[in-house]
């Protein structure tokens, strides 16, 4: 991320905002369960900055980013800790990236396309852990560990076609 | 310096993440109800227990002092006990009934129960208002009367003493007898002289009749267990098992009743002038 790139990410980490608080939050489903369902779209800004990206500044981004969702939820500091989360276990999702040949991502060299199922795999790994770690904060105990297990589940299932579709047309560089 | 920038450069990143979790999780406590209702409710059950522990640690090293205040406490709600009853029985409005009895908390400080005379010491004396002739109770019952006073500590009559003599009723019907000790168990008293016409039962309560005034009327003394006759006579003779443990005696109260002396008095001078 050069200082030529960082407009262009401010303008991407707005639009993801504004995608997350204006449409995917009145996304809901029909009927009671509804808040079994939330759609976490912002959160895939964070997972596809260069994987250059130094470790501190990618924590740094998903804490500040993840406040700013946080007002329009009323919930603060919940997106801001899970998203953190997710974003301190980076490295580990990125290591799965690694193509057999040994090539490693994000260390000197110019970042690469890599195809479509291994991002769909990374940001899947990653969604995963955010699900999880937001529906514990947002439930702060693990006595409802079934109910978040399964939040997370459905959560990271719909959530997870949001993204495939995004990956799907943007195919971005990692 | 160096070794500082290479902690830095190989945990900053997780110190980094640390510090700005905890941040998020202050705010989610902080700023939302529900989180903060459950860390209250957990931190309740946290710190609940830590204080709950102090506190009994603390209740201990006081215990001496709450023992005593509650010694006093007692005393004073027995003399209450005492002065209402009197106010009730309606046969005695003429007297002063306010203040008839005063209760006054002692300390067992020595005892004996194996011989056929035995005593015991308070640590209460003429300068607390202890005389002689006083009962002295426990919460279980009976102790027995106060034979002679110091200056500060008193000497009782236990009720396990071949001298020691109380008149006890039947709870139910008022039928009353001379209750003493028959140097067998330290735990079973005799009521004797009760007309064998009087319908007694296994189990009935026997208790203080209140003629002597030294104890109020109605005070528990012990259970019928055995009954039986007197040999060549009609009175019956009962076994009354008491509750009170002689033998673990600690905290006892002293009954200064006002009125006793006088009744002493009268009834002395009218038996010897008979």
């Amino acid at each position: 991320m050069n200082p030529g790139n960082i407009s262009l990410w401010a303008w991407r980490f707005i639009i993801a905002l504004l995608i997350q608080v204006l449409i995917m939050k009145s996304l809901m489903m029909p009927g009671d369960t509804k808040h079994y369902f939330q759609f976490f779209f912002f959160p895939v800004s964070i997972f596809f900055l260069p994987a250059t990206t130094a470790r501190w500044l990618v924590i740094l981004l998903s804490f500040v980013f993840g406040l700013v969702v946080d007002l329009f939820y009323d919930t603060p500091g919940v997106f801001a800790g899970s998203l953190m989360i997710a974003a301190y276990l980076r490295p580990f999702a990125l290591s799965v990236l690694e193509p057999s040949s040994g090539i490693k991502i994000g260390k000197e060299g110019a970042s690469y396309r890599v195809g479509f199922f291994p991002l769909v795999l990374y940001s899947s790994i990653l969604m995963l852990i955010f699900c999880f770690s937001y529906f514990t904060l947002e439930v702060f105990t693990f006595y409802y560990i079934g109910e978040i297990f399964i939040k997370s589940v459905l959560s990271f299932l719909v959530s997870s076609l949001v993204v495939v579709a995004f990956l799907f047309i943007f195919n971005p560089k990692l | 310096m160096g070794s500082i920038l290479l902690f830095i450069q190989r945990f900053g990143t997780f110190f980094l993440f640390l510090g700005l979790e905890l941040v998020c999780l202050y705010l989610i406590i902080n700023y939302n109800k529900s989180q903060q209702d459950i860390f209250l409710n957990s931190s309740n059950i946290v710190a609940g227990k830590v204080f709950d522990k102090f506190a009994q640690v603390q209740s201990f090293v006081n215990m001496s002092i709450v023992a005593d205040s509650l010694a006093v406490e007692n005393a004073s709600l027995y003399q209450e006990k005492f002065n209402n009853a009197i106010v009730l029985d309606s046969l005695v409005t003429r007297m002063d009934s306010t203040q008839a009895f005063k209760v006054s908390a002692a300390r067992v400080i020595n005892n004996s129960i194996t011989s056929s005379s035995n005593y015991l010491t308070i640590d209460k004396g003429y300068l607390d208002g202890i005389r002689e002739g006083q009962g002295v109770i426990t919460k279980d019952g009976i102790v027995g009367i106060v034979k002679k006073v110091s200056n500060h500590y008193g000497l009782v009559l236990s009720v396990l003493n071949d001298e020691f003599k109380l008149s006890g009723a039947i709870r139910s019907n008022n039928y009353f007898g001379t209750v003493t000790w028959n140097e067998k168990d330290p735990r079973i008293l005799e009521l004797n002289d009760l007309p064998k016409h009087a319908t007694v039962k296994i189990g009935d309560t026997i208790q203080t009749s209140g003629f002597s005034m030294i104890f109020p009327k109605g005070y528990f003394v012990g259970i019928v267990g055995k009954i039986g006759i007197k040999p060549g006579t009609n009175y019956y003779s009962l076994d009354c098992k008491t509750k009170v443990d002689i033998a673990k005696l600690n905290q006892v109260y002293v009954i200064i009743s006002k009125f006793a002396p006088e009744l002493d008095q009268l009834q002395k001078d009218s038996y010897e002038s008979r």
